[in-house]
This record gives structure tokens, sequence and C-alpha cells, in this order.
């Protein structure tokens, strides 16, 4: 017994944290790997920043200036 | 009228520079939201990162104990209260409901663990949204940071139920794995007992049972398990309410554990329930001699069963009493007392280890009053589940025999059973059948007591002990026609034995009681005997 509690719990409970961050890395590294594959993550993180760039510009320019007009 | 019109060209001026300057306010607003509009874009982004990041965190800190949100705890008490297994579990431990043990962490504490961490997903979500709303001025903190605060909510759940749901998947995985393991050992522990025909009959209650209960190895813990098998509290181990760590199965606990009778909780020798017990329930009037014909053949079978190599061991103190007693007897040629009437008298279990098998007997060694009525015969139940009964006749008691002691001036020499003995009989058979229990099934032996005294006696030295036939022809020649002619109604497997109980005579001799446990032994199990030949040919076949 730990805590009032059985060992067992606590020894599932570590595993399932064990387990949980092995899965969590792993997923982090397909992410980071598929990332850099063929620029994939540089491909993303632009067209992001491009489409919102252009949502930005299209809101700006939705009323012109008075003199632009 | 030029300055009317001087005024007028004045407001007109006027409206348009009004006019100019909200527009240009209105575009820069437009422009400087375009870029707040970025700002939340890019916030958002970062708090959903950090929510993901909460998410993967905040599991651990919870399951780990260090999260404000406990899990709660599954425990041996709310097993008990049915809060955690259900009401009560199948089968015969339904009477009894849950033990008070620990429950297996998957899936029982698992859930509430799971529980537990959305309790603090909800937690942490709600009050960094608290703590926001909190700041002064408000209306700008939340026009600032409200999109992160968003991102960071949706991160953080969707990252926990990313959690909950691959937890629960794999959980549901070892659940099943698990679920087979406690199948395979259940199995395993069942049908090794099923095998050795291993259950356990109380001496003391005469109730029958495969699953005994048993005493917590913990001796401050007053708990009795009373369904060791595997299942939700255990596979191959459980855990007490005490925290004492038992086996979960009948087999490994009948090993380590104290043993009890699960209807009058008393205690039973060790190792009850995973042998086969063979009870030996022994009928007859006041004064048959019943009790001189166990002593007699117990101390004879103790004899031949260690020249066989194996060993007849008693296991209560009842049983260490009686063959001590017996023993004094038989070598002392003594009479052994009359046993007190007892409403429920206790067994005495002897375990008989015999080429290989281990077997447990179980002398039931009632006084004649118990035979008087069905009602007396009532209390001793140990009969009606019983595959063989052995009825102790007193030849003497036959009122032909009497009047013969008379005549020849042997009366008052040797004490003489009372009654009919019929009537015990039926104080016994007749119950059995009004009870519908089956006869059929069962084995009986009609042993003759006395038979030195008979013998004596004109008219009964045709009596050949080593022939049923012989001492059942003699019964229907001397007055017990009518008895023998039931008894082959109510069974359909009767053997007839003579015996001589009285002083010492060689165990071979076809006289001695042994021959009848021989006999016993050999009906419960062709391969455990301890006579080189059968002494007793069955008769009355297929009468019933």
């Amino acid at each position: 017994m730990k805590n009032n509690i059985p060992v067992v719990y606590w020894t599932f409970r570590s595993a399932w944290t064990v387990l949980h961050f092995l899965i969590v890395l792993t997923a982090a590294a397909v992410l980071f790997w598929w990332a850099l594959k063929d620029g994939n993550g540089e491909r993303l993180f632009e067209t992001a920043k491009n489409d919102l760039l252009d949502l930005q510009h299209r809101v700006a320019s939705a009323i012109p200036w008075p003199w632009g007009a | 009228m030029e300055e009317l019109f001087g005024w007028i060209l004045a407001v007109m001026a006027a409206i348009a520079a009004a006019f100019f300057a909200i527009w240009v306010a209105v575009a820069a607003i437009v422009r400087v939201f375009a870029w707040v509009l970025v700002f939340w874009a890019v916030t958002l982004a970062i708090g959903f990162a950090v929510g993901i990041l909460a998410g993967v965190v905040l599991p651990p800190r919870v399951l780990l104990g260090k999260a404000k949100e406990k899990p709660e705890i599954a425990t041996p008490d709310d097993v008990v209260a049915g809060k955690v297994l259900g009401a009560a579990p199948k089968g015969q431990a339904k009477h009894f409901g849950w033990d008070r043990a620990w429950p297996v962490y998957n899936p029982y504490q698992a859930k509430r663990d799971a529980n537990a961490v959305l309790a603090q997903a909800k937690r942490v979500v709600r009050s960094a949204f608290g703590w926001l709303f909190d700041m002064d001025p408000t209306p700008a903190w939340v026009a600032v940071l409200l999109p992160a605060f968003v991102g960071f909510a949706i991160g953080t759940w969707v990252s926990i139920l990313a959690w909950y749901f691959l937890m629960g998947l794999l959980g549901g995985l070892v659940y099943l794995i698990l679920q087979i393991g406690v199948l395979a050992n259940r199995s395993f522990d069942r049908l090794t007992r099923r095998r050795k025909k291993a259950t356990l009959r109380c001496a003391k209650c005469y109730r029958v049972t495969t699953t005994p209960s048993y005493r917590c190895s913990n001796p401050q813990c007053s708990t009795v398990h009373h369904d060791v098998r595997p299942g939700p509290l255990g596979i191959v181990h459980r855990r007490c309410g005490c925290g004492t760590r038992i086996p979960a199965t009948v087999g490994a606990a009948a090993k380590h554990l104290v043993t009890v009778c699960p209807f009058c909780l008393q205690d039973v020798p060790k190792g009850s329930g995973t042998r086969r017990v063979l009870p030996m329930p022994v009928i007859g009037a006041v004064g048959a001699g019943k009790t001189q014909f166990l002593s007699s053949g117990v101390v004879e079978l103790e004899k031949r069963v260690k020249q066989l190599s194996g060993s007849l061991t008693p296991i209560s103190p009842v049983a260490e009493t009686f063959l001590k007693t017996a023993a004094a007897a038989v070598s002392s040629g003594g009479r052994v007392a009359k046993t007190a009437w007892e409403d429920r008298p206790e067994g005495v279990p002897l375990i008989l280890s015999l080429s290989g098998r281990e077997l447990e007997v179980q002398l039931m060694d009632a006084a004649g009053e118990n035979f008087v009525d069905w009602e007396r015969s009532q209390a001793l139940g140990y009969i009606d589940t019983a595959d063989v009964l052995i009825f102790i006749l007193d030849p003497l008691a036959l009122p032909q025999m009497t009047e013969l002691l008379r005549v020849t001036n042997k009366d008052g020499t040797v004490p003489v059973a009372q009654g009919d003995p019929e009537d015990s009989y039926a104080s016994v058979v007749d119950r059995l059948r009004a009870e519908d229990i089956r006869l059929g099934s069962k084995s009986l032996a009609i042993v003759l007591t006395k038979v030195d005294v008979l013998q004596t006696l004109p008219g009964a030295e045709w009596i050949d002990p080593r022939d049923g036939d012989s001492i059942r022809t003699w019964l229907r020649a001397n007055g017990a026609d009518g008895f023998v002619r039931r008894v082959d109604q109510d069974f359909k497997r009767v053997s007839y034995f003579a015996v001589d109980s009285y002083g010492k005579r060689d165990g071979m001799d076809s006289l001695h009681p042994v021959q009848v446990f021989d006999w016993v032994l050999r009906t419960t199990d062709p391969r455990l005997f301890v006579m080189p030949q059968l002494a007793a040919v069955p008769a009355g076949e297929g009468a019933a």
C-alpha cells in the first residue's frame, strides 16, 4: 500500500503516464518529420501566413482612403 | 442674400469636412482592425498550442495526485456497498455480497481517474476565463486576450479528449486481456478441483460447497472472503481491505489461508475444498454397535494404510480425540463409551493418503437416539448428500434372536440394541423418500454386528461373513424378511456384511469391520482399497 492505495494502482497510473508521454512524443516526432519532409512545414507556415496577410489586406482595403477612391 | 449663401456654403463645407474626417477615421480603424485580426489569429494559435501542451501535462499531474482535482478512490467499503461492482456478484456468492477487497485497477479505478482528469480540465479552463474576466478594465483585456483564451480552451479540450478516448481504447484492450486471464485462471482452478471431485463438506453444519470462504491472513483483520476465485477483485492475487495480499484461487488460498465454512462461518480443516470428501454416515439404533464398529475399523484402517505406505491423519481436535480413544479401546480390548446424544454431532475428518491419492474421510457417528424418528434424523443433513450409507444392524435385537438369547441364558451378557432395527432404518430412509432425495444413486451397506455372540446361538452357524448372500438369506430366515425386501426396493446397490467389532481380531479376518471400510473406499474410487480382495459379495441387485 502507498498513500492508503494499493501499489498496483500507482503502477498502473505510472504506466499510463509513461504510455501517454510515449504517444505524445511519437505524435510530435511524426508531425516534426512530416514538417521537415519536402518542406511541408515551411509550406504550411507560408500558406497560413499568406492567407492571414491576405485576409488582413482584404479587410484593410475594404474601405479605401478618401483620396484613393 | 449673399450672407445666406455664405452660410449655406459654410454648412456644406462643414458637412463635407465632417464626412471626410469620418471616412478617414473609419478607413484608419479598419486598417488597425485588420492588424488586430492578425493579432487575434496569432494569439488564438498560440493559445491553442499552449492548451495542447496543458492537456499533455494535466493527466499525469492528476494521476500522480499533484493536481487540485483528486480522483475518487474505489475503496473496499465502496465495493461492499455495491457502488463499484454492482449490487452483488453472480452465482453462489450473491448471498454474501462483494468481499471487502480492493477492485482491480482497470476498469474500476481507471474510470474514476479518467473522470478526475476531465474534472481537472474543466477546472483549469474555467479558472483561466475567471482570471481574464476579473481583470480591470475587463472589456479591454477581453478584447485583447479573449481569442488566446478561447484557443487555450479549445487546445486543452482537444488534447484531453484525445487522451480520454485513446486511453479508453487502450483501457478496453487491457480489460479484454485481463478478462481472458480471469477466464483462464478461473477455469484452471475450477477444472483442477472438478477433476479431483473436490468439495467442502462442513463436519459441523453438514452443508456442501465447492467455493469455500477464507479468513484474511492478517491476524488483525476479521474479513472473511467468500469468493476468492479470479474476478473483479483480483486475477492471481487480491488485496484485502486491510491491505494484505491473498491468493485469488481456491487452490492457492487453501494452502495459505484458514478455510471457513461459508454457511456456518466455522473454521474447517486446512485444505478443505481442494480434495474429495467421503462421508461415512453410520445409521443404527441405540446400542447397535456403531461407535464400536467405527473405532475398530478406523484403527485397523490406519494400520493397513501405513503398511501400504500411506497415511491416515486426523485433521481436527475431534478426530484426534476419536482416533486416540479408538486406539486405546482396541489395544485394551475394552468397549468404547456410548456416543452422547447431540442434535448435530460433529464429524470426524481424517485425511487418507493412499496410492498417490488424497481423500478426506468423514466418519459421521450420531447417537442411536437420532434415529428414533423422522424429526430427529432430520438434523443429520450429511445423510442427504452422502453417496454411501452404512446401516448397523444388531441381529440380537431381532425378536427371534432375543428369544434364543433368553432360552440359552445369554441375555444380559451382551448389550442388545434398543427397539426395532427397522425403525431406525425407516427414520432415515422414509425421510429421504419424503424429501424426494434419490436413493438409487446411493450405495448401502447392511452391517450385522456382534456376530461373535450370534454365532454361539443355534441356527446362526451358517452365516458366512465372506458371502453377502448368506447374510441376506440368514436375515430373511430370521424374522427380517420384510426388512430385506424393503431394502431391495429402496436401494439399487446393497452389500451385506457381518462383523465383530469387539476384541482383537486380525485385519484379514472377514469379520473385521475394516472390510466394510475397504468396501466404502472401493465404492468411492475403485483404485482405492486396503484389502487384497473384496470381502463381501453384493446382493439384492436391481430390486428397486
